[in-house]
């Protein structure tokens, strides 16, 4: 049974691979899109120069790079469920798949997989890139700043669930991607740090779970804080996670049997 | 006879869709899909179903094979609900769509294979023992390395059927499976899919199509939807016997122009028509009833006309489906 499901995991992953080198100008782009975006944070970094409300981070530029390898984490959480549900709906190949004895949690999770491991690969570059080229100093402890980034990836990947039962709904039109996904982007700290926001923006910010992932990540890599230094991150992002992983898997199959229901589960 | 599938007053609705901004807003009003069919099909049994465009052949597959839920009724596989969160029934079905987009084009026949036999919990192993005959079998064996976006259309389709039997199903759910085939392609599956059914009495099949002399030569029993309802379900021979009026007589006669014998014939058979193929020869036709067949004779021969052919061409499938939906 759960070597059948493993075999089924792997399937999407292999397909996605297969597909992604079947465009290999794609595949070489994406790294150098990377590794530009790596010397264009860091003359911002020199734009910027030494802020005090940095400081404890060693400057923009290890700020920003965890900032934008974990919100390259948040997108593909965000969007990938959604987007292998209409990628299948238009490719045409969502019967076939659905016909296959794949549960719908296999099917979501494999459909993803691929995706993750491209941010992985990503973030790794992008944080490994820009410690090497600039001596960025990483002194917390990996295995803990793993486990959190694995609490926020289930964070993630639950929007994105929910992301894909509007698609299934809806077809195009994402409104909870579209605000979640920016004012977390704008809001969560991945950019700027939350003291330059107002004092009412910087409230509004604790209702940003990526904030708190953030927060943690930084302090862990950055500042070197142990997880008695850092539970309230972890605590507040399992909070998130608690609520929001089960009620995206309910709303994905309320969606799912709606459209069933409607006879457009097919339609894009 | 075992019931491979049941349908119990199945109906499906779709509700109609108003653009509104921003929102999606379903009207009250309801497109029929198809309305209160019951239906057995029996274990071992090639199944086919027709009916003009929009009649609900398609919706009746899709709920068969769970894609769709019925708005009312219920459909049983082997004894078990039909449904997609259903596993058990899913292990039993293979579906072949006229859908030829449901493969990934970038990657090859093999690799679109290999990704179905995976979902289907296969090792790899495994599921080369089960692609390698079936491509063997099917004729794709040479173009299995080929990327889908270079298959003919026949190609594609046989793919889809190879899809469809990976699980090794005892029902194959084919709808419209030979739609963007040309005739030699087309009768060249539907050699396979009698030659599939033939290694096992059990294996059971369920066809759409709109080529109705296919469904003819490839179904034991045969349903016919109009107006989105079952108004049969029969073997070809009974629904002859339900629709008899149409089966025609034919007759090559070399009258040398005389009509005479036409003239009384017809008085007696009123549909009797003639038809000059040239100046010695015509070709007569009427609708072949009791009795009929004597009296068209007895006149010709009466008068020394020479009838070099006769033939009774048998009522096909497309006049009773017109008859049927001329009913309502």
């Amino acid at each position: 049974m759960i070597a059948a499901e493993t075999r089924r995991i792997y399937a999407f992953f292999a397909r996605d691979m297969q597909m992604a080198v079947s465009y290999p100008l794609d595949f070489a782009q994406r790294i150098v899109l990377v590794l530009f975006q790596i010397v264009l944070l860091y003359f911002f970094s020199l734009l910027i120069g030494t802020n005090p409300t940095l400081s404890r981070f060693g400057g923009y530029l290890p700020f920003a790079a965890i900032g934008m390898a974990i919100l390259a984490y948040f997108q593909t959480g965000f969007t990938t469920f959604s987007q292998a549900i209409r990628r299948e709906q238009t490719t045409g190949t969502l019967e076939a798949v659905l016909m296959t004895p794949t549960s719908i949690a296999s099917f979501l999770l494999g459909s993803s997989i691929w995706s993750y491991a491209w941010s992985t690969l990503t973030a790794i570059i992008f944080l490994f890139g820009a410690s090497w080229l600039y001596h960025i100093d990483i002194k917390g402890s990996y295995l803990l700043a793993l486990a959190l980034l694995i609490l926020m990836t289930l964070f993630f990947a639950s929007l994105g669930i929910v992301s894909a039962a509007f698609v299934l709904v809806f077809k195009r039109g994402d409104p909870l991607g579209f605000f979640v996904g920016t004012f977390s982007a704008l809001l969560g700290g991945a950019f700027f740090p939350i003291g330059v926001f107002p004092e009412w923006l910087q409230k509004v910010s604790y209702l940003i779970p990526l904030r708190y992932g953030l927060d943690g990540l930084r302090a862990i890599l950055l500042e070197g804080r142990t997880f008695a230094e850092t539970w309230p991150e972890f605590a507040a992002v399992t909070v998130f996670d608690l609520v929001l992983v089960p009620a995206s898997f309910y709303l994905f199959y309320r969606a799912l049997r709606r459209a069933k229901r409607e006879g457009t589960l097919l339609q894009y | 006879m075992s019931a491979a599938v049941q349908f119990t007053q199945v109906s499906k609705y779709y509700s109609r869709q108003i653009p509104f901004p921003f929102l999606r807003r379903v009207s009250n009003e309801k497109i029929v899909g198809v309305e209160d069919v019951t239906l057995e099909v029996f274990s071992g049994e090639i199944f086919g179903l027709v009916g003009r465009n929009g009649q609900g052949k398609t919706t009746l597959m899709k709920c068969l094979s769970g894609l769709i839920e019925p708005s009312s009724g219920h459909i049983e596989i082997f004894g078990k609900p039909a449904s997609i969160d259903n596993v058990a029934t899913r292990r039993l079905i293979g579906l072949v769509s006229s859908d030829e987009r449901s493969f990934y084009w970038r990657l090859t026949g093999w690799q679109n294979l290999l990704f179905f036999s995976r979902l289907h919990g296969m090792n790899d192993a495994e599921a080369r023992r089960r692609i390698e005959p079936l491509l063997e079998r099917f004729q794709l064996k040479e173009l299995a390395q080929r990327r889908f976006d270079g298959y003919s259309a026949g190609n594609k389709q046989r793919l889809a059927i190879i899809r469809a039997l990976l699980n090794n199903p005892v029902l194959l759910i084919l709808d419209e499976p030979t739609r963007s085939l040309d005739p030699i392609a087309a009768d060249s599956l539907r050699r396979l899919i009698l030659d599939w059914k033939m290694d096992d009495p059990q294996r059971t099949a369920i066809i759409t199509s709109h080529n109705l002399a296919e469904i003819e030569s490839l179904c034991q029993r045969i349903g016919i939807l109009s107006h989105n309802r079952l108004r049969e379900c029969a073997t070809m021979e009974e629904l002859r016997l339900r629709y008899p009026s149409h089966d025609q007589v034919r007759m090559l006669v070399r009258d040398e122009g005389d009509q005479a014998a036409f003239a009384e014939a017809r008085q007696r058979v009123p549909s009797l028509r003639r038809r000059a193929i040239d100046d010695a020869m015509a070709e007569y036709s009427f609708a072949h009833r009791d009795g009929e067949l004597n009296a068209v004779l007895s006149c010709f021969v009466r008068k020394g006309q020479e009838i070099t052919a006769c033939q009774t061409v048998r009522v096909g499938l497309r006049e009773i489906l017109e008859q049927v939906d001329g009913q309502d």
